[in-house]
């Protein structure tokens, strides 16, 4: 994205720091998923939604929104768990902890989506995409809006011929 | 000031090569930083757009650790232009390294600094270098590639609630890169006024899934194989003309070694990691200061080393999981008519436990059974020539969240038992505060650690005033121990700079060391020895500009041990007196292609009336013509003066290194 420099008149590009960025993304997805519950981001519920993380003080600078809370993972009950910082080990076990649970999972690891996690960013020429694993949504009795996955990559664990 | 003529010519080339390459530099383009509420005002498809700053924008951290902590990552690591692990330690602020000969270094922790330094523990990938006989390193045969190192932690002070009572100063561990992080090929080829060494390296997968998103676009990534393997070969050949020395003999002559390595990982479940690695290093060398007690030169010695090693790792949650460990190591030293082996096998099984409620518990069971097998020379004998010890440890460490989020006490323990002799418990206390952008910390902690078996039963010579003395042990010689009381704060004054600073107040009592007899020239070894060591460590981390880092560090040891008389002590005895060590370590990222690195540091010390001072630099020039392709220029000097009649300045080197990814 590029903005005009008043200074220089040159087109200056946005750059954020990782870490800004999987922050705003994450409070950005609650508001396309629905939990079984039928809560949507937190709107209509009495109590804010909870963002569990695994280092909660790399993000905790940039969760200034009211309806959402962040905590420190381990947390007796939260809707969207935060993996990052961790190792790919550490990842698999969180992911196996959550498993079937209504808990929206978000992660950065290349094998993040093939271990069960369900929002993945992936960097891409310097920007931040995301990868989405519909299987491991439904099976956590989750629903992603269409908005959303458009913008998504769509992960899928045994493509067909046809995607080549 | 004298400067040597190869360290004049390589300044000037740096100097030279340095312009050119800034020359080339173009303009950066000119980028915009949001906060995070004009980026939440953005649409998803805006968001999307947005640039990742890359790591190279690194932002200062704190260590989240209630110690003396420094971590040297991978490109610290390479930026050192260390050739051997040794060398990489220079960099580290509180940390003395210097080079006593051909194939030894002198590595010192908190004042304890010597070739046979003995009161601080290094491990590689958990198993300890450190020789179980001698207590030292036997750098000759610890021959790793440095580019094979993922990541050195130091930790300065006691931490034998964790670590066990070999690490009485301080540990430094050593982690090795993964089989999978070593896939490809790689050649580095380092020749100068140092001789010449040449490593291989290759790594393979070996088995293993892939999987891929929608293909072709950005999460169409290809997943990692579960199971890999990776192999090294080095060797190299030194001289020996260059190396600093300051007694009045030359050094030793003609090192020749080589080193043969593998390592495999396999990856299972996600969760799981298992892993063998293994290496055999042969070593020879002319030696010409041999160990100190020896008193001879031209003696020839012979270095052979092997390991096998097995870890199990299983992650079980954050900051969870079971680790055990299994090695056994062989190490063989022949020099002249005396050899000595030790054989050791260790196990170790830990277990951290995910947080529950204020409490994160960790717990570990070990043991180690070592022999040793000496064939006495004339010079040396022990009581026994044969000798073996079961040593067996326990310990637990409960992390006590008081403030979430912020405040933290850690209460450890380990039980040592050695052989039938002694039991060590080592408690330790731990306070963390954890603010916004600062860490305060206080700990207290005791230590304690058996006598080497040297101490305990060898029989030798010592020259002490030009005089030979007897060396005889006592026969009843106690543990050493130590009280250590520690604090120290970190800041990060912006994402640019970040200071450090740590205080300390050792108390050491029971250290071994020899008790001269001038009438029956006889040296004894008794635990008599007590003292204090106290002293700051200061360092700071500026990213100047994107391009520029500077790293001084300041470190001041008082060391007080009135009891030690004169020279003749066996090993790294402590000092009685005044030790500072500074260093800056300078690093340029000229441009694209081009990294200019300094290390400057300046070392004097007082012990007893007599003075030593040092000025060093060592300095790095990195061209990347290709990608795959890294030729470096090496250069170091030194300039020293001392009340010693027979120190000399060491000579300056030079050399190349190319470094080739295939």
């Amino acid at each position: 994205m590029a903005l005009a420099c008043p200074e220089t008149g040159r087109s200056a590009t946005l750059k954020a720091d990782a870490n800004l960025l999987r922050a705003v993304f994450t409070q950005r997805f609650i508001k396309y998923v629905t939990w079984p519950s039928g809560r949507a981001s937190g709107a209509q519920a009495d109590a804010p939604v909870v963002v569990a993380a695994t280092d909660a003080r790399a993000l905790r600078r940039y969760f200034t929104r009211p309806d959402i809370r962040l905590a420190q993972w381990p947390v007796k009950d939260c809707q969207v768990l935060v993996i990052i910082g961790t190792n790919a080990r550490t990842t698999g076990a969180l992911l196996k902890r959550v498993r079937g649970k209504p808990i929206l999972t978000v992660g950065q690891d290349p094998n993040f989506a093939r271990m069960g996690g369900m929002i993945n960013f992936v960097p891409f020429r310097g920007r931040m995409r995301f990868q989405i694993n519909i299987e491991a949504v439904r099976k956590a009795g989750l629903t992603i809006s269409s908005r959303l996955l458009k913008l998504a990559d769509i992960y899928q664990e045994n493509p067909g011929p046809s995607q080549e | 000031l004298r400067l040597p003529l190869p360290f004049v010519w390589s300044l000037l080339l740096c100097c030279l090569l340095c312009g050119a390459a800034r020359a080339e530099e173009g303009e950066n383009a000119a980028h915009t930083t949001p906060d995070a509420a004009t980026l939440m005002s953005m649409d998803m498809e805006g968001l999307m757009q947005v640039e990742v700053v890359p790591p190279a924008g690194r932002k200062q951290r704190l260590s989240n650790v209630a110690g003396s902590y420094t971590v040297l990552t991978e490109e610290d690591i390479h930026r050192s232009g260390a050739l051997n692990v040794p060398e990489i330690l220079r960099t580290v602020p509180g940390v003395f390294v210097r080079q006593v000969d051909t194939d030894k270094w002198s590595i010192g922790v908190r004042g304890f600094a010597g070739t046979f330094s003995s009161k601080f523990l290094i491990l590689l990938d958990g198993r300890p270098l450190t020789s179980p006989s001698m207590a030292g390193v036997v750098w000759s045969i610890q021959l790793m590639p440095v580019e094979l190192v993922k990541r050195i932690e130091i930790v300065r002070g006691p931490w034998t609630s964790l670590w066990g009572s070999d690490s009485f100063s301080g540990v430094i561990n050593i982690i090795s890169k993964t089989s999978e992080e070593l896939q490809g090929g790689q050649s580095v080829t380092a020749a100068g006024s140092n001789g010449v060494s040449q490593m291989l390296r290759y790594g393979l997968p070996l088995e293993g899934a892939e999987c891929s998103g929608a293909g072709g676009n950005a999460a169409g990534m290809v997943a990692s194989r579960t199971a890999h393997l990776s192999m090294y070969a080095k060797s190299g050949y030194d001289p020996g003309v260059n190396t600093p020395i300051k007694h009045d003999h030359p050094s030793s002559r003609d090192w020749k070694y080589a080193t043969f390595g593998f390592r495999s990982d396999w990856q299972n479940a996600f969760t799981d990691q298992l892993s063998i690695q293994g290496s055999a290093t042969l070593s020879g060398i002319d030696e010409a200061v041999g160990v100190p007690f020896l008193g001879d030169i031209g003696l020839e010695k012979t270095d052979n080393n092997a390991y096998l090693q097995f870890a199990w790792d299983r992650a079980t949650g954050l900051d969870a999981g079971w680790q055990f460990r299994g090695a056994f190591t062989n190490n063989r030293i022949t020099l002249s008519d005396m050899e000595l082996q030790t054989m050791r096998y260790e196990a170790e099984l830990l277990h951290a436990a995910e947080q529950m409620g204020r409490h994160l518990f960790t717990w570990g069971v070990g043991g180690v059974y070592f022999t040793d097998r000496i064939d006495e020379g004339r010079r040396v004998r022990l009581s026994d020539d044969s000798y073996s010890r079961l040593d067996i440890n326990t310990f637990v460490q409960d992390r006590i969240t008081l403030l979430p989020e912020r405040l933290f006490m850690t209460l450890g323990m380990k039980l040592d038992a050695f052989g039938d002799d002694y039991i060590a418990p080592q408690p330790t206390a731990r306070l963390l505060y954890h603010g916004d952008d600062s860490e305060y910390w206080v700990a207290v902690s005791r230590a304690a650690r058996v006598p080497n078996r040297l101490n305990e039963e060898g029989h030798f010579s010592t020259k002490r005033d030009g005089e030979f003395y007897r060396v005889v042990n006592s026969g009843d010689l106690d543990l050493e121990e130590l009280m250590s009381y520690e604090a120290g704060f970190r800041h990060r004054v912006s994402d640019d700079i970040k200071y450090d600073i740590s205080f300390y107040y050792d108390v050491y009592d029971s250290l071994a060391a020899l008790d001269f007899d001038d009438v029956n020239r006889t040296a004894t070894t008794r635990s008599f020895l007590r003292g204090t060591t106290s002293g700051a460590d200061a360092s700071l981390d500026w990213l100047v500009r994107p391009e520029l880092t500077l790293r001084p560090s300041l470190s001041i040891t008082l060391q007080d041990f009135p009891e030690l008389s004169g020279p003749g002590q066996v090993g790294s005895p402590p000092m009685d007196g005044v030790f500072i060590n500074g260093k800056l370590q300078c690093l340029w990222d000229i441009a694209a292609r081009w990294q200019f690195d300094v290390l400057g540091g300046v070392l004097s010390s007082e012990s007893r009336g007599h003075n030593w001072s040092n000025l060093g630099f060592d300095m790095r020039l990195q061209w990347r013509p290709k990608d795959n392709c890294r030729v470096e220029l090496l250069s170091s000097v030194e300039f020293g003066s001392s009340d010693d009649p027979n120190y000399r300045d060491p000579e300056p080197t030079a050399g190349l290194r190319l470094t080739w990814d295939f």
